[in-house]
């Protein structure tokens, strides 16, 4: 290497950011360069000076103490991030059996909570089985795509009309619950926020029966009946044989026990129910009535899949007192037969 | 990594947490970029917003959270001064004849010479010296956050490093000239 060469990789070398061979060269060259071996000496020598100053200067700086009071106040104004980011998502289905039916479920997305509970989804099928009279299954499924997620239902048997789901749901989502019940075909959905719930059932068994006593409402020109000031309790879980619950990473060993489903108490529920077509449709919230009926008007018919849903092999559901644990890439299902505990 | 794929699924403790984790490593580095301790305290709330906001753009397969949050930060000092429009002079740079012509304490006069000589350095040479000299990092790491080329980290640094060796030669020799003219 030529002086002009060793120059220019000096600071490099002085880093120890050089290959082994061009340090070998360097090292020859500056055995016999004064000039050079002076160089080298004096960047050395800024180097460490500039690096003791920043160490000084940086040492002395420091966040002032409201810097995280102050970012919270500005991201309260921000719009909010949409929940359940797609590559995230652990794509597990899972099928649910019970005496009545079955049902099928994939969650595509991960449910987040402040706590240690990710996803809790809870499915309970009543819906007549097919199997013995046709011999085979016969499948609907949907697609249900809430703002910033989907996940897809499949129903075992032709329940005969499509599921709506809502496309506007409050901030701050946490649980998403679907399930279908009833022999006639009852679908139930229900999420809910921290503070918030909204339970949506669409019901085919009912196709006369005359709306409640209560406020006359408009939904999409429909005529709906609103009534409020109900008190009561609303549990997520329902009263389902299995859960599925599954967390972020391995929770600890106690978690069926500890599963914390939610509980809303509220003293100023609704509930608004009114007919699209021959299917009831009620809902009962502790949402405020402006936002309720905003959920009511974003109802669409879920987008209906087509073919034969992509369903993974049946799980073999415990019985008794048995758990079923699968470690999957989003964490840790376990599964077990109910009822199970909401709010221990 | 638990605390930011928390984040990402909007745990809002978990983002509190994130942020006091990193706090430092935004604030520090834009307070050496900057040499402004306000401008580095809006500087870290710029960073934890646009953190907040694209969290979910972040692929730790693609590199390292702090790879990804350095590079936020000094993105954001290099267009500070461009989105605060106002042209950036210090008291000292603006007005010499107001600088007083004694000799500061020894340990002052050190800092501030290398200090002017940091803040003479453009900013892209700026950045590089912070990375390496004050956060240690390797040149592959400085080249990912720049996304730059290895060579640009090497040329850079060997620009950075002669400018500031000049500078600082330079001004001791002017304080060495003042010194002897003090004595006369």
């Amino acid at each position: 290497m030529n002086c002009r060469e060793v120059q220019e990789r000096l600071v490099a070398y002085l880093d120890d950011e050089v290959t082994p061979s061009e340090r070998a060269l360097i090292r020859a060259h500056l055995a016999e360069c004064d000039f050079c071996r002076k160089e080298l000496a004096a960047l050395s020598a800024t180097r460490n000076r500039v690096s003791q100053f920043l160490q000084m200067k940086a040492a002395q700086a420091a966040p002032s103490p409201q810097a995280w009071s102050r970012l919270q106040a500005r991201l309260s104004k921000k719009a909010p991030r949409k929940l359940w980011p797609q590559r995230l998502a652990p794509s597990v289905w899972h099928k649910m059996t019970t005496k009545g039916g079955e049902i099928l479920m994939k969650h595509k997305f991960a449910l987040a909570t402040v706590a240690t509970l990710v996803l809790a989804i809870c499915v309970v099928a009543f819906v007549p089985p097919v199997q013995a009279q046709v011999g085979e299954l016969l499948w609907q499924w949907f697609h249900i795509k809430l703002p910033g997620g989907r996940f897809e239902v499949a129903i075992s048997s032709p329940v005969g009309f499509t599921p709506l789901q809502p496309t506007y749901l409050p901030d701050g989502i946490l649980y998403a619950l679907s399930g279908a019940k009833g022999e006639r075909g009852v679908l139930r959905q229900a999420y809910g926020g921290e503070e918030w719930f909204v339970e949506i059932v669409q019901n085919r068994a009912l196709p006369d029966k005359p709306l409640p006593a209560g406020r006359e409402v408009s939904i999409n020109g429909e005529r709906g009946v609103l009534v409020t000031g109900l008190k009561g309790k609303f549990e997520f879980a329902p009263p389902i044989r299995h859960v599925i619950v599954e967390t972020e990473g391995t929770p600890p060993p106690e978690a069926p026990a500890r599963l914390r489903l939610p509980t809303y108490t509220y003293d100023d529920g609704k509930r608004l129910v009114w007919y699209a077509g021959d299917v009831r449709i009620e809902m009962l919230s502790n949402l405020p009535e402006e936002e309720m009926l905003k959920v009511a008007e974003s109802l669409v018919p879920a987008e209906a899949g087509e073919g034969e849903p992509p369903f993974q092999p049946p799980l073999d559901l415990p019985s008794g007192g048995e758990e079923k644990v699968i470690e999957t890439e989003g964490g840790r299902i376990i599964i077990r037969e109910g009822p199970i505990e909401s709010n221990p | 990594m638990d605390l930011i794929r928390r984040s990402q699924v909007g745990d809002e403790q978990a983002f509190a947490a994130l942020f006091h984790q990193y706090k430092n490593l935004v604030y520090k580095t834009a307070y050496l970029m900057l040499g402004d301790a306000d401008e580095a305290e809006d500087v870290l709330q710029e960073v934890f917003v646009q953190v907040y906001k694209s969290l979910n753009a972040y692929d730790p397969e693609k590199g390292a959270f702090t790879t990804w949050l350095y590079r936020i930060t000094v993105n954001n000092c290099l267009n500070w001064r461009r989105k605060q429009r106002l042209p950036f002079l210090s008291l000292d740079e603006a007005h010499p004849s107001l600088v007083s012509r004694l000799p500061p304490p020894e340990g002052r006069m050190e800092e501030g010479a290398v200090w002017q000589a940091v803040r003479g350095l453009s900013e892209k040479l700026r950045a590089v010296v912070i990375l390496r000299y004050y956060w240690e990092l390797s040149y592959a790491e400085i080249a990912q956050i720049l996304d730059i080329p290895l060579g640009t980290v090497k040329s850079r640094l060997n620009l950075a490093l002669r400018t500031l060796r000049k500078e600082l030669e330079a001004g001791e020799a002017t304080a060495k000239t003042r010194l002897s003219q003090q004595e006369v």
